[in-house]
Protein backbone atom coordinates (compact mmCIF):
# COMPACT_ATOMS: atom_id res chain seq x y z
CA UNK A 1 0.00 0.00 0.00
CA UNK A 2 1.50 3.66 -0.93
CA UNK A 3 2.73 5.66 1.69
CA UNK A 4 0.15 8.33 0.86
CA UNK A 5 -2.98 5.71 1.24
CA UNK A 6 -1.53 5.04 3.96
CA UNK A 7 -1.61 7.75 5.99
CA UNK A 8 -4.64 9.04 4.62
CA UNK A 9 -6.47 6.08 6.50
CA UNK A 10 -4.65 6.50 9.68
CA UNK A 11 -6.36 9.74 9.23
CA UNK A 12 -9.58 8.44 8.29
CA UNK A 13 -9.73 6.26 11.21
CA UNK A 14 -8.23 8.70 13.78
CA UNK A 15 -11.48 11.03 12.67
CA UNK A 16 -13.60 8.77 13.03
CA UNK A 17 -12.68 7.58 16.59
CA UNK A 18 -12.77 11.79 17.23
CA UNK A 19 -16.39 11.59 15.86
CA UNK A 20 -17.58 8.99 17.73
CA UNK A 21 -16.27 10.29 20.90
CA UNK A 22 -17.95 13.54 20.15
CA UNK A 23 -21.42 11.62 20.02
CA UNK A 24 -20.56 9.83 23.60
CA UNK A 25 -19.68 13.42 24.95
CA UNK A 26 -23.10 14.86 23.38
CA UNK A 27 -24.74 12.01 24.85
CA UNK A 28 -23.27 12.47 28.52
CA UNK A 29 -23.51 16.22 28.49
CA UNK A 30 -27.56 16.04 27.07
CA UNK A 31 -27.88 13.25 30.24
CA UNK A 32 -26.23 15.80 32.83
CA UNK A 33 -27.86 19.00 31.64
CA UNK A 34 -31.32 17.42 32.10
CA UNK A 35 -30.55 16.29 35.48
CA UNK A 36 -31.40 18.71 38.52
CA UNK A 37 -28.89 20.22 40.54
CA UNK A 38 -28.47 18.90 44.36
CA UNK A 39 -25.65 18.67 46.70
CA UNK A 40 -26.34 14.94 47.34
CA UNK A 41 -23.15 13.59 46.12
CA UNK A 42 -20.62 16.06 47.23
CA UNK A 43 -20.71 15.12 50.20
CA UNK A 44 -19.01 12.12 49.52
CA UNK A 45 -16.08 10.93 47.64
CA UNK A 46 -17.80 7.72 45.27
CA UNK A 47 -18.14 6.99 41.69
CA UNK A 48 -21.24 8.34 41.13
CA UNK A 49 -19.86 12.25 42.74
CA UNK A 50 -16.98 11.39 40.09
CA UNK A 51 -19.13 11.43 36.78
CA UNK A 52 -20.77 14.20 37.72
CA UNK A 53 -16.68 16.50 37.86
CA UNK A 54 -16.04 14.86 34.35
CA UNK A 55 -15.46 18.02 32.50
CA UNK A 56 -18.23 18.63 29.66
CA UNK A 57 -17.61 21.10 27.43
CA UNK A 58 -21.30 21.18 26.39
CA UNK A 59 -22.54 21.06 29.99
CA UNK A 60 -24.02 24.02 30.20
CA UNK A 61 -26.22 24.04 26.58
CA UNK A 62 -29.45 23.78 27.19
CA UNK A 63 -30.99 20.19 26.07
CA UNK A 64 -32.68 21.03 23.70
CA UNK A 65 -29.72 23.13 21.86
CA UNK A 66 -27.76 19.53 22.39
CA UNK A 67 -30.30 17.15 20.68
CA UNK A 68 -29.87 19.69 17.90
CA UNK A 69 -26.03 19.42 17.83
CA UNK A 70 -26.45 15.63 18.01
CA UNK A 71 -29.10 15.31 14.93
CA UNK A 72 -26.66 17.88 12.93
CA UNK A 73 -23.96 15.80 13.32
CA UNK A 74 -25.46 12.30 12.71
CA UNK A 75 -27.59 13.63 9.91
CA UNK A 76 -24.08 14.81 8.56
CA UNK A 77 -22.60 11.79 8.09
CA UNK A 78 -24.43 11.25 5.04
CA UNK A 79 -25.43 7.59 5.89
CA UNK A 80 -28.30 8.29 8.45
CA UNK A 81 -31.30 9.95 8.01
CA UNK A 82 -34.19 10.60 10.20
CA UNK A 83 -37.06 7.71 9.98
CA UNK A 84 -40.23 9.15 9.07
CA UNK A 85 -43.44 7.27 10.13
CA UNK A 86 -45.55 6.16 7.29
CA UNK A 87 -49.06 6.62 8.13
CA UNK A 88 -50.25 4.30 5.53
CA UNK A 89 -47.97 1.33 7.75
CA UNK A 90 -50.24 -0.66 9.90
CA UNK A 91 -48.42 -1.23 13.27
CA UNK A 92 -48.11 -4.98 14.85
CA UNK A 93 -50.20 -6.34 17.49
CA UNK A 94 -48.58 -7.39 20.83
CA UNK A 95 -48.35 -10.90 19.82
CA UNK A 96 -47.57 -10.27 16.49
CA UNK A 97 -43.86 -8.16 18.50
CA UNK A 98 -43.73 -11.21 20.35
CA UNK A 99 -43.38 -13.52 17.60
CA UNK A 100 -40.95 -11.08 15.91
CA UNK A 101 -38.87 -11.62 18.74
CA UNK A 102 -39.31 -15.17 19.21
CA UNK A 103 -38.14 -15.60 16.05
CA UNK A 104 -34.92 -13.42 16.60
CA UNK A 105 -33.79 -14.39 19.35
CA UNK A 106 -35.30 -17.72 20.24
CA UNK A 107 -36.20 -17.01 23.63
CA UNK A 108 -39.77 -18.50 24.55
CA UNK A 109 -41.90 -16.23 26.90
CA UNK A 110 -42.89 -17.93 30.03
CA UNK A 111 -46.16 -17.59 29.90
CA UNK A 112 -48.10 -15.95 33.51
CA UNK A 113 -51.31 -17.84 34.67
CA UNK A 114 -53.30 -15.48 33.75
CA UNK A 115 -51.95 -15.08 29.90
CA UNK A 116 -53.12 -18.91 29.03
CA UNK A 117 -56.66 -19.18 27.70
CA UNK A 118 -59.66 -20.21 30.06
CA UNK A 119 -59.41 -23.46 27.62
CA UNK A 120 -56.09 -24.45 27.80
CA UNK A 121 -55.87 -23.75 31.97
CA UNK A 122 -59.16 -25.87 32.18
CA UNK A 123 -57.86 -28.82 29.71
CA UNK A 124 -54.61 -28.52 32.03
CA UNK A 125 -56.41 -28.86 35.14
CA UNK A 126 -59.08 -31.49 34.65
CA UNK A 127 -55.55 -33.76 33.93
CA UNK A 128 -54.17 -32.91 36.71
CA UNK A 129 -57.75 -33.33 39.05
CA UNK A 130 -57.92 -36.76 36.64
CA UNK A 131 -54.24 -38.27 37.44
CA UNK A 132 -55.07 -37.14 41.37
CA UNK A 133 -57.92 -39.75 41.11
CA UNK A 134 -55.89 -42.37 39.73
CA UNK A 135 -53.46 -42.40 42.76
CA UNK A 136 -50.20 -42.23 40.63
CA UNK A 137 -51.38 -45.04 37.91
CA UNK A 138 -50.39 -44.41 35.07
CA UNK A 139 -52.89 -43.29 32.53
CA UNK A 140 -52.33 -43.78 28.52
CA UNK A 141 -52.26 -40.62 26.11
CA UNK A 142 -55.94 -40.17 24.66
CA UNK A 143 -54.03 -38.45 22.22
CA UNK A 144 -52.10 -38.88 19.35
CA UNK A 145 -49.79 -35.94 17.74
CA UNK A 146 -51.95 -36.64 14.21
CA UNK A 147 -55.44 -35.75 15.92
CA UNK A 148 -54.21 -32.05 16.29
CA UNK A 149 -54.15 -29.52 13.32
CA UNK A 150 -52.55 -26.17 14.09
CA UNK A 151 -54.09 -24.51 11.51
CA UNK A 152 -57.24 -24.56 13.82
CA UNK A 153 -55.38 -22.21 15.89
CA UNK A 154 -55.69 -18.41 14.63
CA UNK A 155 -52.60 -17.20 16.34
CA UNK A 156 -50.14 -20.28 14.65
CA UNK A 157 -51.59 -18.50 11.02
CA UNK A 158 -48.95 -15.85 11.90
CA UNK A 159 -46.29 -17.85 13.48
CA UNK A 160 -45.94 -20.52 10.86
CA UNK A 161 -44.84 -17.79 8.31
CA UNK A 162 -41.83 -17.60 10.10
CA UNK A 163 -39.16 -19.99 9.12
CA UNK A 164 -37.72 -20.69 12.46
CA UNK A 165 -41.06 -20.73 14.17
CA UNK A 166 -43.03 -22.83 11.94
CA UNK A 167 -40.19 -25.79 12.42
CA UNK A 168 -42.13 -25.86 16.09
CA UNK A 169 -45.55 -27.36 14.80
CA UNK A 170 -44.37 -31.22 15.16
CA UNK A 171 -42.77 -30.77 19.19
CA UNK A 172 -45.82 -28.66 19.77
CA UNK A 173 -48.70 -31.34 18.46
CA UNK A 174 -46.21 -34.26 20.23
CA UNK A 175 -46.44 -32.09 23.66
CA UNK A 176 -50.19 -31.51 22.86
CA UNK A 177 -50.74 -35.39 23.65
CA UNK A 178 -48.14 -35.88 25.94
CA UNK A 179 -50.28 -32.83 28.10
CA UNK A 180 -53.61 -34.49 26.79
CA UNK A 181 -54.96 -31.35 25.62
CA UNK A 182 -58.53 -32.07 23.58
CA UNK A 183 -57.84 -31.23 20.13
CA UNK A 184 -61.37 -29.42 20.09
CA UNK A 185 -60.44 -26.92 21.92
CA UNK A 186 -57.58 -25.45 19.63
CA UNK A 187 -59.54 -22.75 18.10
CA UNK A 188 -59.72 -21.22 21.54
CA UNK A 189 -55.57 -21.62 22.35
CA UNK A 190 -53.84 -18.35 21.96
CA UNK A 191 -49.80 -17.80 21.96
CA UNK A 192 -49.26 -17.89 25.78
CA UNK A 193 -50.57 -21.43 25.76
CA UNK A 194 -48.66 -22.76 22.83
CA UNK A 195 -45.35 -20.94 24.37
CA UNK A 196 -46.54 -23.07 27.63
CA UNK A 197 -46.43 -26.44 25.43
CA UNK A 198 -43.03 -25.09 24.22
CA UNK A 199 -41.34 -24.46 27.64
CA UNK A 200 -42.87 -27.45 29.07
CA UNK A 201 -41.29 -29.49 25.72
CA UNK A 202 -38.13 -27.91 26.56
CA UNK A 203 -37.85 -28.71 30.07
CA UNK A 204 -38.78 -32.28 29.18
CA UNK A 205 -36.39 -32.91 26.80
CA UNK A 206 -33.93 -29.91 27.32
CA UNK A 207 -33.76 -29.51 23.30
CA UNK A 208 -34.29 -25.43 22.41
CA UNK A 209 -36.82 -24.59 20.15
CA UNK A 210 -34.83 -23.89 17.32
CA UNK A 211 -32.11 -21.58 15.74
CA UNK A 212 -32.87 -18.14 16.16
CA UNK A 213 -32.56 -16.06 13.23
CA UNK A 214 -30.12 -14.05 15.15
CA UNK A 215 -27.89 -16.78 15.28
CA UNK A 216 -28.18 -17.28 11.30
CA UNK A 217 -27.26 -14.25 10.47
CA UNK A 218 -23.91 -14.28 12.75
CA UNK A 219 -23.18 -17.16 10.45
CA UNK A 220 -24.17 -15.33 7.40
CA UNK A 221 -22.18 -12.46 8.10
CA UNK A 222 -19.03 -14.25 9.07
CA UNK A 223 -19.53 -16.44 5.80
CA UNK A 224 -19.93 -13.46 3.61
CA UNK A 225 -17.82 -10.90 5.08
CA UNK A 226 -15.47 -12.31 7.47
CA UNK A 227 -12.22 -10.33 5.28
CA UNK A 228 -13.91 -7.13 5.36
CA UNK A 229 -14.65 -7.32 9.03
CA UNK A 230 -11.27 -8.42 9.53
CA UNK A 231 -10.10 -5.15 7.78
CA UNK A 232 -12.28 -2.56 9.38
CA UNK A 233 -11.68 -4.00 13.11
CA UNK A 234 -7.59 -4.17 11.96
CA UNK A 235 -8.23 -0.62 11.11
CA UNK A 236 -10.04 0.03 14.90
CA UNK A 237 -6.77 -1.24 16.44
CA UNK A 238 -8.65 -4.90 17.42
CA UNK A 239 -5.91 -6.94 17.60
CA UNK A 240 -6.36 -9.46 14.79
CA UNK A 241 -6.61 -12.87 17.31
CA UNK A 242 -9.81 -11.05 19.16
CA UNK A 243 -11.28 -10.22 15.48
CA UNK A 244 -11.03 -14.34 14.59
CA UNK A 245 -12.20 -15.31 18.29
CA UNK A 246 -15.23 -13.24 17.47
CA UNK A 247 -15.49 -14.66 14.25
CA UNK A 248 -14.84 -18.33 15.32
CA UNK A 249 -18.01 -17.11 17.55
CA UNK A 250 -20.21 -16.13 15.08
CA UNK A 251 -19.30 -18.96 12.85
CA UNK A 252 -21.44 -20.66 16.34
CA UNK A 253 -24.13 -18.14 16.28
CA UNK A 254 -23.03 -16.23 18.86
CA UNK A 255 -21.27 -12.70 19.35
CA UNK A 256 -19.46 -10.84 22.17
CA UNK A 257 -21.54 -7.66 23.87
CA UNK A 258 -19.97 -5.22 21.99
CA UNK A 259 -21.58 -5.78 18.22
CA UNK A 260 -25.34 -5.72 18.17
CA UNK A 261 -27.86 -6.46 15.26
CA UNK A 262 -29.85 -3.39 14.92
CA UNK A 263 -32.79 -3.81 12.40
CA UNK A 264 -33.30 -1.74 9.44
CA UNK A 265 -35.56 0.45 8.61
CA UNK A 266 -35.88 1.74 11.91
CA UNK A 267 -39.49 0.71 11.92
CA UNK A 268 -38.65 -2.74 12.91
CA UNK A 269 -41.12 -4.98 11.76
CA UNK A 270 -40.99 -5.08 8.49
CA UNK A 271 -44.70 -3.98 7.04
CA UNK A 272 -43.84 -5.21 3.32
CA UNK A 273 -47.44 -6.76 2.38
CA UNK A 274 -47.82 -6.50 6.49
CA UNK A 275 -45.23 -9.61 6.32
CA UNK A 276 -44.07 -9.72 9.92
CA UNK A 277 -41.77 -12.61 9.11
CA UNK A 278 -39.09 -10.83 6.81
CA UNK A 279 -38.59 -8.18 10.00
CA UNK A 280 -35.56 -10.45 11.07
CA UNK A 281 -33.91 -11.53 7.56
CA UNK A 282 -30.56 -10.98 6.78
CA UNK A 283 -31.05 -8.33 4.50
CA UNK A 284 -33.06 -5.98 6.73
CA UNK A 285 -30.01 -6.84 9.36
CA UNK A 286 -26.90 -3.54 10.20
CA UNK A 287 -24.58 -5.24 12.67
CA UNK A 288 -22.66 -2.37 14.83
CA UNK A 289 -20.87 -1.45 17.49
CA UNK A 290 -23.74 -0.93 20.52
CA UNK A 291 -21.63 2.36 21.90
CA UNK A 292 -22.03 4.63 20.15
CA UNK A 293 -23.77 3.87 16.90
CA UNK A 294 -26.60 1.81 18.19
CA UNK A 295 -27.33 4.17 20.37
CA UNK A 296 -27.44 6.67 17.91
CA UNK A 297 -29.36 5.13 15.65
CA UNK A 298 -32.40 5.17 18.15
CA UNK A 299 -31.46 8.69 20.15
CA UNK A 300 -32.14 11.00 20.16
CA UNK A 301 -34.50 10.31 16.98
CA UNK A 302 -35.04 7.14 15.09
CA UNK A 303 -32.50 6.95 11.99
CA UNK A 304 -32.75 4.94 9.15
CA UNK A 305 -29.34 3.45 8.45
CA UNK A 306 -28.42 3.56 4.17
CA UNK A 307 -30.33 0.12 3.03
CA UNK A 308 -26.84 -1.11 1.53
CA UNK A 309 -24.77 -1.12 4.51
CA UNK A 310 -24.66 -4.42 6.46
CA UNK A 311 -21.48 -3.64 8.86
CA UNK A 312 -21.32 -0.28 10.17
CA UNK A 313 -18.04 -0.26 12.30
CA UNK A 314 -18.01 3.67 11.85
CA UNK A 315 -19.67 6.82 10.42
CA UNK A 316 -17.14 7.26 7.66
CA UNK A 317 -17.24 4.44 4.46
CA UNK A 318 -13.84 3.38 5.33
CA UNK A 319 -15.38 1.13 8.40
CA UNK A 320 -18.42 0.32 6.88
CA UNK A 321 -19.02 -2.68 4.77
CA UNK A 322 -21.55 -2.81 2.35
CA UNK A 323 -24.04 -5.61 1.07
CA UNK A 324 -22.47 -7.93 -1.93
CA UNK A 325 -25.95 -9.43 -2.70
CA UNK A 326 -24.31 -11.74 -4.79
CA UNK A 327 -22.42 -13.12 -2.25
CA UNK A 328 -25.18 -13.67 0.07
CA UNK A 329 -27.66 -15.03 -2.67
CA UNK A 330 -24.84 -17.76 -3.39
CA UNK A 331 -25.25 -18.35 0.59
CA UNK A 332 -28.47 -18.52 0.88
CA UNK A 333 -28.55 -21.43 -2.25
CA UNK A 334 -26.23 -23.24 -0.22
CA UNK A 335 -28.28 -23.02 3.01
CA UNK A 336 -31.71 -23.17 1.74
CA UNK A 337 -33.11 -24.62 5.06
CA UNK A 338 -31.78 -21.76 7.07
CA UNK A 339 -32.89 -19.30 4.96
CA UNK A 340 -35.77 -21.28 3.71
CA UNK A 341 -38.09 -17.98 2.99
CA UNK A 342 -35.08 -15.92 1.14
CA UNK A 343 -34.77 -18.99 -0.63
CA UNK A 344 -38.15 -19.24 -1.93
CA UNK A 345 -37.87 -15.60 -2.87
CA UNK A 346 -34.26 -15.94 -4.84
CA UNK A 347 -36.29 -19.10 -6.50
CA UNK A 348 -39.30 -16.93 -7.25
CA UNK A 349 -37.23 -14.41 -8.64
CA UNK A 350 -35.25 -16.86 -10.74
CA UNK A 351 -38.35 -17.73 -12.78
CA UNK A 352 -39.10 -15.93 -16.12
CA UNK A 353 -43.00 -14.60 -16.95
CA UNK A 354 -42.82 -17.86 -18.80
CA UNK A 355 -42.88 -20.06 -15.69
CA UNK A 356 -40.03 -21.89 -16.83
CA UNK A 357 -36.39 -21.79 -14.21
CA UNK A 358 -33.75 -19.95 -15.60
CA UNK B 1 -31.43 -14.76 42.78
CA UNK B 2 -28.66 -17.06 44.06
CA UNK B 3 -28.52 -19.31 41.42
CA UNK B 4 -28.92 -16.69 39.06
CA UNK B 5 -25.72 -15.23 40.04
CA UNK B 6 -23.71 -18.32 40.23
CA UNK B 7 -24.68 -19.15 36.76
CA UNK B 8 -23.56 -15.33 35.65
CA UNK B 9 -20.05 -15.80 37.36
CA UNK B 10 -19.51 -18.96 35.44
CA UNK B 11 -19.54 -16.50 31.85
CA UNK B 12 -16.11 -15.26 32.33
CA UNK B 13 -14.80 -12.75 29.90
CA UNK B 14 -18.09 -13.39 27.85
CA UNK B 15 -20.14 -10.95 30.79
CA UNK B 16 -18.76 -8.00 32.06
CA UNK B 17 -19.78 -5.41 34.61
CA UNK B 18 -18.46 -2.61 36.07
CA UNK B 19 -16.76 -1.86 39.67
CA UNK B 20 -18.33 -3.39 42.68
CA UNK B 21 -20.38 -0.84 44.69
CA UNK B 22 -21.04 0.35 48.12
CA UNK B 23 -24.26 0.92 50.03
CA UNK B 24 -23.56 4.72 50.41
CA UNK B 25 -23.55 4.03 46.46
CA UNK B 26 -27.13 2.71 46.15
CA UNK B 27 -28.36 5.00 48.73
CA UNK B 28 -26.86 8.13 46.97
CA UNK B 29 -28.51 7.00 43.71
CA UNK B 30 -31.86 6.11 45.25
CA UNK B 31 -31.77 9.86 46.51
CA UNK B 32 -31.02 11.20 42.78
CA UNK B 33 -33.67 8.84 41.35
CA UNK B 34 -36.33 10.54 43.22
CA UNK B 35 -35.36 14.05 43.18
CA UNK B 36 -34.97 13.98 39.33
CA UNK B 37 -39.03 12.26 39.48
CA UNK B 38 -37.85 8.86 38.54
CA UNK B 39 -39.11 5.77 39.98
CA UNK B 40 -36.83 3.63 42.81
CA UNK B 41 -35.15 1.06 41.83
CA UNK B 42 -36.97 -2.13 43.60
CA UNK B 43 -36.04 -4.25 46.19
CA UNK B 44 -34.78 -7.57 43.90
CA UNK B 45 -32.56 -5.48 41.79
CA UNK B 46 -31.12 -3.90 44.11
CA UNK B 47 -29.92 -7.49 45.36
CA UNK B 48 -28.76 -7.52 41.76
CA UNK B 49 -27.10 -4.54 42.30
CA UNK B 50 -25.09 -5.37 45.24
CA UNK B 51 -23.43 -8.45 43.37
CA UNK B 52 -23.38 -6.78 39.63
CA UNK B 53 -22.75 -3.19 38.99
CA UNK B 54 -24.08 -3.30 35.69
CA UNK B 55 -24.07 -6.42 33.28
CA UNK B 56 -23.82 -6.62 29.19
CA UNK B 57 -23.83 -10.42 27.91
CA UNK B 58 -24.74 -11.15 24.91
CA UNK B 59 -27.27 -8.43 23.37
CA UNK B 60 -28.74 -7.76 26.69
CA UNK B 61 -27.17 -5.27 28.99
CA UNK B 62 -28.27 -4.09 32.62
CA UNK B 63 -28.09 -0.66 34.44
CA UNK B 64 -25.71 0.35 36.82
CA UNK B 65 -24.42 2.99 39.11
CA UNK B 66 -21.98 4.97 36.93
CA UNK B 67 -20.10 1.97 35.90
CA UNK B 68 -18.03 3.34 33.07
CA UNK B 69 -17.64 6.88 34.49
CA UNK B 70 -20.29 8.64 32.39
CA UNK B 71 -23.68 8.10 31.60
CA UNK B 72 -23.76 4.86 29.72
CA UNK B 73 -25.44 2.15 31.72
CA UNK B 74 -25.58 4.15 34.97
CA UNK B 75 -29.55 3.88 35.65
CA UNK B 76 -30.19 7.41 36.76
CA UNK B 77 -28.78 9.27 33.16
CA UNK B 78 -30.38 6.39 31.06
CA UNK B 79 -33.57 7.20 32.49
CA UNK B 80 -32.96 10.23 32.42
CA UNK B 81 -32.00 10.22 28.24
CA UNK B 82 -35.13 7.72 27.46
CA UNK B 83 -37.51 9.94 29.91
CA UNK B 84 -40.34 7.53 30.11
CA UNK B 85 -43.57 9.26 30.13
CA UNK B 86 -44.42 7.51 33.73
CA UNK B 87 -40.93 7.62 35.21
CA UNK B 88 -42.72 8.45 38.60
CA UNK B 89 -44.04 5.11 38.63
CA UNK B 90 -42.04 3.22 35.74
CA UNK B 91 -38.01 2.99 35.62
CA UNK B 92 -35.86 1.08 33.09
CA UNK B 93 -33.78 -1.12 34.46
CA UNK B 94 -32.01 -2.56 30.89
CA UNK B 95 -32.19 -3.49 27.56
CA UNK B 96 -31.69 -6.19 24.82
CA UNK B 97 -31.76 -5.20 21.06
CA UNK B 98 -35.44 -4.83 20.81
CA UNK B 99 -36.96 -4.15 24.31
CA UNK B 100 -36.45 -2.34 27.08
CA UNK B 101 -36.41 -4.10 30.76
CA UNK B 102 -38.41 -1.99 33.18
CA UNK B 103 -40.18 -1.69 36.36
CA UNK B 104 -43.87 -0.83 37.07
CA UNK B 105 -44.04 0.33 40.83
CA UNK B 106 -47.53 0.70 41.30
CA UNK B 107 -48.11 -2.60 39.84
CA UNK B 108 -45.09 -4.36 41.32
CA UNK B 109 -44.08 -5.80 37.72
CA UNK B 110 -41.29 -6.05 35.98
CA UNK B 111 -42.25 -5.27 32.00
CA UNK B 112 -40.55 -6.01 28.32
CA UNK B 113 -41.43 -2.77 26.87
CA UNK B 114 -40.98 -2.00 22.94
CA UNK B 115 -38.25 -0.21 22.20
CA UNK B 116 -40.11 1.83 19.77
CA UNK B 117 -43.42 2.60 21.08
CA UNK B 118 -42.63 1.97 24.64
CA UNK B 119 -45.97 -0.79 24.50
CA UNK B 120 -45.75 -2.95 27.32
CA UNK B 121 -45.34 -6.50 25.90
CA UNK B 122 -45.49 -8.84 28.53
CA UNK B 123 -44.79 -8.83 32.38
CA UNK B 124 -43.16 -10.74 35.28
CA UNK B 125 -43.83 -10.56 39.07
CA UNK B 126 -40.35 -11.32 39.33
CA UNK B 127 -36.96 -10.14 38.67
CA UNK B 128 -35.37 -13.01 38.14
CA UNK B 129 -37.59 -14.02 35.07
CA UNK B 130 -37.03 -10.79 33.89
CA UNK B 131 -33.69 -10.82 34.16
CA UNK B 132 -33.24 -14.72 32.55
CA UNK B 133 -35.48 -13.00 29.74
CA UNK B 134 -33.47 -10.55 28.57
CA UNK B 135 -29.80 -12.72 29.03
CA UNK B 136 -31.38 -15.02 27.16
CA UNK B 137 -31.44 -18.05 29.59
CA UNK B 138 -33.59 -20.65 30.74
CA UNK B 139 -34.01 -22.04 34.08
CA UNK B 140 -30.88 -22.25 35.92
Amino acid sequence: MGRKKKISIEKAVREEIRFANAIRDKLNALSNAQLKENDFASKSKNYFSEAKKAPHKTSKKSSGLLKEELNILLQSTGCLKPHVIDPATPTPTRIQKLMTRFDFDGMIIKPNENDLSDAYSSAMKQRSDELYKIYGLYEPNKYWPSDYNLDDIPVWQDMKKFDTISTLGKRLRTQMAKQDIPPYILPEMNYFDLMHLALNYLRETKIPPFESARSRNFKMFAACYHEEFSYAMGLLGYKPQYTQKLLQKMRQGTCDDILHFHHNPNIQYCTDNNDISKTSHFSNMVLTFYMPYHRSFHYPNNMDVNKDIVFFGGYGPLLQIKHNIERERQYILRNPIAHRNEFKLIKQALIPDNGKSR
Amino acid sequence: MENLVKFINTLGSAAHTGPKLKNKDIILCQKELCFNGIAAIPDEYLKFLHHFNALTYGSAAFFGIVPQGDFYLDILRENILLNHPQKETNIILGFDEMSYIGYDNKNSLYQIIDKSDLEVLHTYNNCVDALMYALKIYDV
